[in-house]
């Protein structure tokens, strides 16, 4: 089955599962309708277009970067017309510097490549969950390997490789053992994992509803460290 | 032949804190921390301290060769990581003519020109005469090339001078490949006393890998 992978990076993420209204939590990891409105935004269609074709594709997410947390203090003022009076406060929560490489895969091949011309040509400006949160370009890779192998062989994004060890976004140097596997967070085959509701049901504007989706656990190897040779022996020592 | 037998040492950083890197880029802190390590030996003729900076795979190995052994608690707590030393000893097949051995160092790619003012000046080689250079330089001391290239690191290291003129600008290029022995003295001086210039600052060691065929 071909798979698509692509980058989800960014300054800012939030990927927000459950709504509480005055606090508006991220997940750690992009949601699948949060990414599948993604793809349906550089595909140009419009908020209440069904993503049900999306929704049946496989989908997992590689952890390059974790990021941290930001909670945001945000005032909101209401607007005339919705029965609200006062400025009412909400903290919102945003994943910082996070780094995601995503994959989607599927049996229609023209389905992935469309989607893959509308990431590198998007329709409507990217957004990582929240519209404030621009996209850095997700450079999509479309190939024939199944969802988990292309996620082992889409160029890591979260640092580079010097003589130092590798050197990760945020200019720290950390050695190759600490990004030798990377977490993968996928649909659970097998009943493990944990539960999120994120598969996107109807979109009428603010009434959307989910379902949940089990995801389970997993880790590839780091593609960054594939090429890299043993340490060269040295006679006499 | 040697009397005294040189000693061969392997730094391996465990932490790459960036007090280590800072080091490792400071190449005149460098030649501080090695030399006061190995201290200089006067009753011994080949006193000459060499060393040279990898990066692998695994974050970055200095290989140190000294006349006596080096202070090691001096280069743990300097480089914060880990370190052996022995005897340095080569099996005489290294030795022959005709051994093809793989091998890397680092050489400082410079030479000597009269310039207008009839003035001897140290210039740079340029790139396209690099392989030319290596391969004379081979010839001087005891060996050929059989195939070498230039790894990736051409570091232009400025390392800090007290005396007149500032900072020193120091160019280091990293050589690995196979070679072949063609004179068996020459090749044991090289190996014992280095190869060219600058070799306070890392360059000129030259090491062996394994034999091939």
């Amino acid at each position: 089955m071909p798979s698509l992978a692509f980058t989800l990076s960014g300054v800012l993420q939030a990927w927000g599962t459950t709504e509480q209204g005055d606090r508006r939590p991220t997940s750690p990891v992009p949601s699948k309708s949060g990414v599948m409105g993604l793809l349906a935004a550089a595909q140009g269609r419009s908020r209440t277009d069904s993503l049900d074709d999306l929704m049946e594709l496989d989908f997992a997410v590689r952890v390059d970067a974790k990021g941290s947390y930001l909670s945001d203090y945000h005032t909101v003022l209401p607007r005339s017309g919705t029965g609200l009076n006062n400025t009412f406060i909400t903290r919102r929560e945003y994943l910082q510097d996070a780094v995601f490489v995503a994959a989607v895969s599927g049996d229609d091949r023209e389905l992935l490549l469309r989607l893959k011309d509308a990431l590198r040509v998007p329709v409507y400006s990217l957004y990582l969950g929240r519209r404030g949160c621009s996209a850095e370009p997700p450079n999509p890779r479309l190939s024939e390997s199944t969802l988990l192998d292309s996620l082992g062989e889409y160029p890591f994004q979260g640092g580079t490789l010097t003589k130092y060890g590798v050197r990760l976004r945020d200019g720290r140097y950390v050695s190759n053992k600490e990004v030798r596997a990377l977490d993968v967070h996928v649909t659970s085959s097998d009943g493990s994992g944990y539960l999120t509701n994120d598969i996107s049901l109807s979109r009428d504007g603010w009434s959307r509803t989910f379902a949940p989706r089990r995801v389970a656990f997993t880790a590839v190897n780091n593609p960054l460290l594939k090429s890299v040779e043993a340490t060269d022996e040295v006679m006499g020592l | 032949m040697k009397d005294n037998n040189m000693y061969i040492t392997k730094i391996t950083s465990k932490s790459i804190g960036i007090d280590t890197l800072r080091l490792i880029e400071n190449t005149q802190e460098m030649h501080t921390v090695i030399a006061t390590a190995c201290p200089y030996d006067s009753d011994c003729a080949q006193s000459r301290t060499l060393w040279r900076c990898d990066g692998t795979s695994e974050g970055p190995v200095i290989y140190v060769l000294s006349p006596s052994i080096p202070n090691m608690a001096l280069l743990e707590s300097a480089f914060g990581g880990h370190v052996i030393s022995k005897e340095y000893e080569l099996p005489a097949k290294a030795f022959e003519r005709g051994a093809r051995i793989t091998f890397r160092v680092s050489l400082n790619p410079t030479r000597n020109i009269r310039n207008s003012d009839n003035k001897t000046q140290r210039v740079v080689i340029p790139r396209q005469e690099r392989q030319k250079w290596l391969e004379s330089q081979a010839v001087n001391n005891g060996f050929t090339i059989v195939h070498a290239s230039s790894e990736k690191d051409l570091s232009m290291t400025v390392s800090r001078s007290n005396k007149k003129g500032g900072d020193l600008k120091l160019i280091k290029e990293t050589y690995s490949g196979v070679l072949e022995v063609s004179d068996p003295d020459k090749f044991r001086t090289a190996l014992f006393s280095g190869i060219g210039r600058g070799r306070a600052f890392g360059c000129g060691f030259l090491t062996l890998g394994r034999f091939v065929a």
